[in-house]
């Protein structure tokens, strides 16, 4: 570019902010750069550790895939904990986004009261996941207080055993429990924040128009919440696959999860190829549904507001 | 086609009384501006009158159906809502088809029927893109074609051109206008621009505080605004209002206008017409295009001093002074005129509007 014809403004000092930050259009990046720095330290790095061990042959180093048919041969505890691991996500995600989607539409009628009974479904948000399977082992343990309000109310007469490794099905059920409990609240403000950027306008036009509730839900305020509704379904997806704490609480390991078999792998029989394969397999199975939803949610240019 | 009445109609939010008893009859295929300043109820009236609203008193009738209870979808309207409310996720034909398929129209009569309506207002071009890809202007008009394609009695409007481009609006403004004609819906229009309403409306009805204040043609509204607000709110500039009084002289019988210093007597049928009201305090009206100016003072015309002189282009605005009282003045262009210049007035006193001093009404019909 010819520099002829400077103009006045480019030759004055630049300001102090400026010259620090560099100019405007780099600011955001400066901002990014914390965020940016603790995911490098505590996501990337261990990350890609985990993928070069993964992949790695531990005593030659060199590159392989022996230690996924290993784990294949070995392990025989993989094909459950991706069942139900898989089993739980599905349960789980698509419950906690009916029950989300219908509390939300609740919230956003503006009843008197909704803005506190968001708060209050909002508690467990604040749980650590291990805290909040403790609470629902509290509930369902043979002396717990299910158990304790059966018994007052004269429905049984001596304790039921509902957590127990011969009935997996409970465990499961219990775990669906829990974890609809704890994480729901997550999905919830999402599609509460997505449902107040809808203008009313569209609802009541649609009114007008001849509507009915349902048809006003199905054309015009799902259709409209689909970004909402995508940012929720990715993070609660990644969630529960990842599920852990919930399930060692209730089950132990009599409910086999990928993550419990990352965790078990690592610390008790210090197989860190193991591990890694199981992390691996989790990022990917993540990785495949995000991308799912980023195609089939996706909300084109041309369709914004 | 139907006729639209509101008897005692009320909507009251919280301690804001957003409509105050409205009665109001808008004939069938009729042109009914709402006007009135922001926040004087004229959008809470047109809710009122689609059912999004729940009344708080009052019936509301369309035709012969008292619709008070019935929900805005069984009340056979359609409405433009001020931002429009294009759903932004469907293209222009599923816009404009929504009604229709909400009540289940056959596939082959929806295609006929939106590209009808798209014809009539020019957009059946854009009928494959989504809202975000059109301009302001198309968006109206999908928003209008959206609600006429179902045919409905009532055509209610919320400020549909106040965001629009002002050459846009004057365009369009005349649009609207021809397609009333076409398709002859009773239609309720809301504005808060009384040169749209003038142009517009077959009648006007002029709202202030929740109440409708003043329901005429707009050559009556204008000419005979029924109080002070009306006549201080209509027209630009504004209706000049000046303090006088009324007073009865003792030989002929005429009345004698006391003014800005002057004395102004007044023919024998507006004497006739205001006797009852002699040795009351009036405010007396009249518009800046119904005074002459002379340039100089000369015979029976009042004399005033010239303030100020604005060029609108077609007209000379001008601001004078008359016995301490401002007066704004339309002339001609040619008219000779400076600041500082003593000019002459003179006006027909039947153009003179007399209201009552403290309640701002009209003494006359
Ligand atoms: N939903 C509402 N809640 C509370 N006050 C309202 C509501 N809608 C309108 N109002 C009040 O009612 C009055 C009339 O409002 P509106 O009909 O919108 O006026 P306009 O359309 O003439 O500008 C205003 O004082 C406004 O603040
Ligand atoms: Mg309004």
């Amino acid at each position: 570019m010819a520099t002829v014809d400077t103009p006045v403004e480019a030759r004055r000092p630049r300001p102090l902010r400026q010259r620090l930050l560099g100019t405007d259009t780099l600011l955001p990046y400066w901002l990014l750069l914390p965020s940016v720095l603790y995911l490098v330290l505590f996501f990337v790095i261990p990350l890609s550790q985990a993928i070069v061990v993964a992949f790695q042959d531990p005593d030659t180093g060199a590159w392989t895939l022996k230690n996924f048919s290993d784990l294949l041969r070995w392990d025989y505890k993989f094909k459950p904990a991706l069942k139900w691991t898989f089993l739980l996500a599905v349960t789980i995600v698509p419950l906690q986004l009916v029950t989300a989607l219908l509390v939300a539409l609740l919230v956003n009628t503006r009843f008197r009261g909704s803005q506190l009974f968001l708060y209050i479904c909002a508690i467990p948000l604040g749980l650590s996941d291990l805290a909040a399977g403790l609470i629902w082992y509290g509930i369902f343990a043979d002396r717990g207080f299910l158990n304790s309000l059966l018994y007052a109310l004269g429905l049984i007469e001596r304790p039921v055993t509902i957590l127990s490794y011969t009935q997996i099905d409970w465990l499961f059920g219990a775990v669906v429990v829990a974890e609809h409990w704890r994480a729901t609240a997550i999905v919830l403000v999402v599609l509460v924040a997505g449902l107040q950027m809808i203008s009313k306008d569209y609802l009541e036009s649609a009114e007008v128009l001849g509507a009915n509730r349902w048809q006003r839900l199905w054309y015009v305020i799902l259709p409209l919440l689909r970004p909402s509704l995508q940012a929720a379904l990715i993070i609660r997806t990644i969630f529960a696959f990842e599920i852990f704490a919930v399930v060692i609480a209730l089950a132990g390991d009599f409910l086999p999860v990928l993550a419990e078999r990352a965790y078990t792998w690592y610390f008790f029989r210090q197989n860190l190829q193991f591990a890694s394969v199981y992390a691996v397999i989790i990022l990917a199975i993540s990785l495949i549904f995000t991308v799912l939803y980023l195609v089939f949610l996706r909300v084109r240019e041309e369709e914004r507001r | 086609m139907a006729e639209i009445r509101l008897e005692n109609v009320w909507k009251v939010f919280g301690k804001v009384v957003a409509v105050r008893d409205v009665t109001l009859t808008i004939e069938d295929g009729e042109f009914l501006v709402l006007l009135g300043p922001s926040g004087c109820g004229k959008t809470t009236t047109l809710r009122c009158i689609a059912g999004l609203e729940r009344v708080d008193g009052g019936r509301v009738f369309i035709g012969d159906r008292d619709v008070t209870e019935l929900p805005p979808g069984k009340r056979d309207i359609g409405m433009v809502f001020q931002s429009y409310a294009v759903f932004p996720h469907m293209r222009v034909f599923d816009n404009i088809a929504f009604g229709l398929k909400m009540k289940r129209v056959p596939r082959a009569e929806i295609r006929r029927r939106v590209q009808n309506v798209a014809e009539m207002l020019g957009i059946e071009e854009l009928l494959k893109r989504y809202p975000a890809q059109l301009s302001g202007g198309q968006r109206q008009r999908v928003a209008v074609a959206r609600a006429i394609v179902l045919e409905p009695q009532v055509l209610l409007m919320d400020e549909p051109l106040s965001n629009l481009d002002a050459l846009i609006r004057l365009q369009v403004r005349a649009e609207l206008k021809r397609l009333h004609k076409q398709i002859g819906s009773t239609t309720v229009y809301v504005t808060h621009d009384q040169v749209e309403a003038l142009s517009l409306g077959d009648r006007i009805a002029v709202m202030k505080d929740g109440e409708i204040v003043q329901v005429d043609d707009p050559t009556t509204v204008y000419e005979h605004p029924a109080d002070v607000f009306v006549g201080g709110f209509i027209g630009n500039p504004p209706m000049n209002f000046l303090p006088g009084e009324l007073v009865a002289p003792k030989k002929d019988g005429f009345l004698v206008l006391k003014a800005a210093g002057h004395e102004i007597p007044l023919p024998e049928t507006l004497s006739r017409a205001l006797k009852e009201h002699v040795g009351r305090p009036v405010t007396v009206g009249i518009r800046a295009e119904h005074i002459e100016v002379l340039p100089k003072p000369e015979g029976d015309a009042l004399p005033a001093q010239v303030l100020v002189v604005e060029p609108l282009g077609s007209h000379l605005l001008l601001t004078l002074d008359v016995g301490g009282q401002t007066l704004k003045v339309m002339v001609d262009t040619d008219l000779q005129v400076e600041p500082n210049r003593e000019v002459g007035l003179r006006f027909d006193p039947a153009k003179l509007r007399f209201m009552d001093r403290e309640t701002g009404k009209a003494l006359l019909p």
